[in-house]
Parts: structure tokens; sequence; C-alpha cells
């Protein structure tokens, strides 16, 4: 402080612009300003861009013309629109809880000395690390009537098999079963990571008291692993509301639009439709429903976050 | 021990020796373990096995010998040379890594301001950042394409690149951030008395201390760019500048029977990060414990 003072050749500014000048303050935003500048232009501007579309009639090569809340009521007029809300909610809430519960058990069963941990870990962490357009292409294959390795299994057992991708009632739920395969392993990982910050003596005074291996789960594990399971379920319901590719590339949102999820729809009324002012409308829905969700969850657990 | 035996009294009917049990515990434990470990690398091995020769399921567990029999590189031989894959594959190595190298840079940078610099502000920028998780990438992607074209950025991989990097940031500060803030006080401090500059002291003292955690956001960036499908899709128009996921998803249409090709297109599209996470694994369990986790 006393420094910016005299820099300023003895002249005294008042308190409350000295802090503006503070070194810390100005490095501080001119390390941001990259950060800054980057999501302006690639979030920000799009965005607004987007929301002022959404009030548009898209006009392609002539001028835009402006239509108050004309696109809304037309998405709201739509059928598929609710139908396609539904399999949204529907696909993202099934994915998370399966991959968390998938992930949690497999982290228990990873959190324990055994010769070749590592290795099994390796193993596990493997379906994460392919990409989502490799995934689509081999579950599109295993879910494959004549080849595919589920209708194979089914026939072992000497069931008749299924068209699984093309029968509207299992369409979405096949494409759930890639994604949560996929991605079980974040939840994984992250549970490993927790648990390993557990202090061991907790144990060790549990199981004296005579608590069972349950009881130590649920008293002990348990509230350990809570604040970072909230983080990472948050992150990975906005995550997964947002994918694209494996119904894209697997089903394209069929057959009808029994599998069809928001940002696939979204995609396709923007560009097969060239119906931008729909289009935008819509993702502006989906702003509002992500934003609400993400403040909601957040306002709920504010304590185990952080509160930062 | 006393207690373990009675157990075993209980369920078996007969009193074991706690080694046996100790044994027999451990035995069905790697059973279940390594049993779940097959399962989950099922569909994995079945890309491979289908590359190689392809095979209907019920064939391969018959009689898996006309399989071998068959069996070639011809699928990888053939998507070498007859299709696009090399170019895409190059494609996706500039965007990939331009963008990694570029997020990493500006992150390291944001993440320092934010997790070690007091001031004003510091907590509406965090905030934003995490609001920014919350956009659908499809809402930014519609308007960017608008954007991208007016401006000249359209078809291009310079556009794509700046896009990524945008787009991974906000994830790579918030979790090197967390490290930020668990390093000790007042380290470029010491530095700065030594006659550093700031930038030099995040440089010269910060950088190295946080490799690790910074080696956890690049694999983080790395793995998003290269499997980023909408905004490729959207963004670029031309086969020969599009990435891998984009143009692998065209040969669905294209070669739908020819599933070794689908196939050995997958796993070449997968190599490069099968690689990463075999050298590097260590980076993303102990970066997500030590970043992510402090939130």
């Amino acid at each position: 402080m006393s420094r910016s003072t005299s820099a300023t050749g003895g002249i005294t500014i008042p308190e409350e612009y000295q802090y503006w000048l503070s070194k810390e303050s100005l490095w501080g935003w001119l390390f941001l300003l990259p950060t800054l500048a980057a999501l302006a232009l690639i979030s920000v501007v799009p965005i607004l861009r987007g929301i002022a579309l959404s009030f548009y009639e898209y006009g392609g090569l002539e001028e835009d013309v402006f239509i108050g809340l004309e696109n809304y009521a037309r998405v709201f007029a739509l059928p598929d629109f609710w139908v396609v809300m539904k399999n949204t909610f529907v696909w993202s809430f099934t994915a998370v809880v399966l991959m968390a519960m998938v992930g949690l058990g497999f982290a228990i069963l990873l959190n324990r000395d055994f010769k070749g941990r590592s290795i099994a870990t390796t193993l596990l962490l493997l379906p994460w690390t392919i990409p989502f357009i490799a995934v689509a292409l081999n579950w599109t294959l295993l879910f494959n009537y004549e080849l595919g390795m589920f209708n194979g299994l089914l026939e072992v057992f000497g069931i008749q098999g299924v068209a699984w991708l093309g029968r509207s009632r299992y369409a979405l739920f096949s494409v759930t079963m890639a994604y949560v395969w996929r991605n079980f392993p974040f939840f994984m990982i992250t549970f490993l990571a927790a648990m390993k910050g557990i202090p061991q003596d907790l144990y060790e005074a549990a199981k004296v008291d005579g608590s069972t291996r349950l009881d130590l789960f649920r008293h002990i594990t348990l509230p350990f692993l809570q604040p970072i399971g909230i983080v990472t379920t948050l992150l990975m319901s906005l995550w997964t509301l947002n994918h694209f590719t494996l119904v894209f590339v697997m089903t394209s949102g069929g057959p009808g639009n029994s599998s069809m999820v928001l940002p696939v729809y979204i995609y396709r009324q923007a560009f097969i439709q060239n119906n931008f002012g729909v289009a935008a409308a819509i993702a502006v829905v989906m702003l509002v429903i992500m934003l609400g969700y993400g403040m909601v969850y957040l306002r709920l657990y504010e304590d185990e976050v952080g509160g930062k | 021990m006393a207690s373990k035996t009675r157990d075993t009294e209980e369920l078996f009917g007969f009193e074991m020796s706690p080694k046996v049990v100790t044994w027999a515990k451990a035995l069905g434990f790697h059973a279940v373990l390594w049993s779940l470990v097959f399962v989950v690398l099922m569909p994995v091995l079945w890309m491979i096995v289908v590359s190689l020769n392809q095979v209907a399921f019920d064939t391969f567990i018959e009689n898996p010998g006309v399989w071998l029999d068959g069996a070639s590189l011809d699928a990888y031989r053939r998507m070498l040379y007859e299709t696009n894959f090399i170019t895409w594959f190059g494609n996706s190595v500039i965007v990939t890594v331009s963008s990694t190298v570029l997020s990493i840079i500006v992150c390291t940078f944001g993440a320092y301001s934010i997790g070690r610099l007091r001031f004003k502000g510091r907590k509406a920028v965090a905030t934003f950042l995490l609001l920014t998780q919350m956009f659908p990438l499809i809402l930014v992607a519609v308007p960017l394409f608008l954007i991208f074209r007016d401006i000249g950025l359209f078809n291009s991989l310079i556009g794509l690149t700046i896009a990524y990097v945008a787009f991974v940031l906000p994830f790579s500060i918030w979790m090197l951030r967390g490290f930020y803030e668990n390093l000790p006080e007042a380290l470029e401090e010491a530095a700065m008395i030594d006659g550093s500059t700031r930038i030099g002291a995040v440089v010269r003292v910060i950088v190295p201390l946080s490799s690790p955690a910074i080696a956890t956001t690049a694999i983080f960036a790395w793995i998003f760019a290269w499997n980023e499908f909408v905004m490729a899709l959207i963004l670029i128009n031309d086969d020969a500048k599009t990435t891998l996921p984009p143009g692998l998803s065209s040969w669905i249409g294209q070669y739908s029977l020819q599933w070794d090709l689908l196939m050995a297109g997958a796993l070449g599209a997968t190599l490069p990060l099968f690689i990463i996470l075999f050298f590097l694994q260590k980076y993303i369990i102990n970066g997500l414990a030590e970043g992510a986790v402090k939130t």
C-alpha cells in the first residue's frame, strides 16, 4: 500500500482507490485476461447471439425478422418436444445413477491392498479412455441383431435376440448402457481418490468398538465420499445432458423419436430443418433447465461443496 | 480371530483354520474382481476380434478356429490406404495438441490468479467459471457456426482449436485452482524477493511445483479435444479438414456392413488415448485426488 502512494509522487490517493492500484489485483486481472477473452468470444458472445436468435425468424441470406416469442410458442406446440424432454430426463437420470453405483462398487473393490491392484485399476479405467465415437461404433456392433454380442449371449441361453437399437422400446436404454460403460470409471477414480483420503485409524477405532463392515461403510466411508460425490454428480449430470455423440451415431434419435435427446434434437432443427430460430429457442429452454438444475443443486449442497 | 472361526462355523457348519479362511476369502475376492474386469473389457476384446476377422458372436464361441483361420490385418490395410483415416487422424492430432498446449498456458495463469492472488472479483470469476459448465454446448455451437461463418473461421482447424481451448478452460482452471490453494503461502514471495517478477515467480517456482497437476489438466484437455464431436461436425464442412469423430461417423452409412473396417477405425482412434492411460495413469488418479476433490 505504502509503495503505491510513493509511486504517485507524494499525491495521496484515497483509500478506496488504492486497492485497485495494488499489484495483486493488477496481476490477478492480467493473468485472467486470456481466459476471459477466450470465454467471451466462444461462450458469452455466442450465447447472447443464440438468445437473440430465439426471438427472430432466421432468414438465411436475407435479414432476420423479429417475431417476439413466436419461436417459443412453436416449440411448446411441437408434439416431439415433450417426448424429447422426457427422454432427456430419463436418459440423464438413469445414466448418472447407474454410473455412480457401478463406479462406487468398483471403487470399494479396488480400495484394499492386493496383488495386481494397479493393473486392475488401469484395466477398469480403460473404457473411459475410449473416444465416444469408438464406443458408438463398438456398441452399435454389440447391439447388432445378427452379429452382436448381446444377442449371441442370449442365444447361448436359448433366448431369442432383439434388434436393440431398432426397437423404440430398447433404443434409449441401449444407448444408456453404452454411455454408462464408457463413463463409470470417472466416478470410480474420483471415489477411489476420496477413499484414499480417509484416515485409516478411524476404521481401526470403529472395529475395536465392534462395528460391522456395513457400519464402517455407512458411518465412515459414505460421509467422506459425500462432498466429492456431490461435485462429481453435478458435473456428470451436466455433461450427460450435453452429450451428443452416442445418440447421434447409434440411433440418430430413432426409431421415430424414441431415443431423441435435446442436443441432437436442437442440432437437427438447426442444420437439417434449417430452423435456426426454433433451434435457438429450444437451446435457451435447455439453458434455463441446466442453470436451474445447477443452481438448485449447488444451493442444496452449499456446505459440502465448500461454499466458496 | 476367535470370532472369525465362529463365523465360518455358523456359515459352513464346520470350523476352518484362520489361515484357510484368509486364503479362501482372497481367492473369492480375486475370482469376483477379475471376472468383473473381464466383463468390463469384453466390448474392447470383441472390437479387436472383429477387426481381425468379421465374425458373429455365436460362431466365434462355437468354433474359434474358423475365426483364427481367416484372421488378417486386411481391415487395417484398407483403413490406411483406401479411406481418409490418416487425414482425419492428422487433423485430430493437430487440433488436440495445439488446443492442449494453449489451454495449459492460459489455464496455469488463470488458475494461479484465482487460486493464489487476493483481489476483488476473484470469487465472481470463479462462480462464472462454474456457471459456464451449465451452458448447453449446443446453445453455443449453433450461433458459433453463424459467427465463425461471418468472420471466416468456419471450416478451419484454427477456429476449432480456439473453440476447444475455451471449452476446456473452466474445468481445467477449477481443477488446478484447488491444487494452488493448497501450496504453502509465500512461496513465490520468496522468489520475488530474490528479484524475480511475478511472471518469473510463477514460471520458475509455481509451474515446476505444480507440474503433476498441470499434467492432469493436460490429460483432460487432450481427452476432451480428441473426443469432441458436435463442434467439429458443425464448424467443419470439408471431409479433408474434419477430425476423427465426425469422419468415422460417416462410415456407418458408407461401410455399414464392413464391421471389420469400422472396428479397425474405432481402435485406431482409441490408440492415442490408450497410450496416454498407460504412461500417465498416476496423474489422472493423483490429480483428481488433489485438485478436483478439494473444491
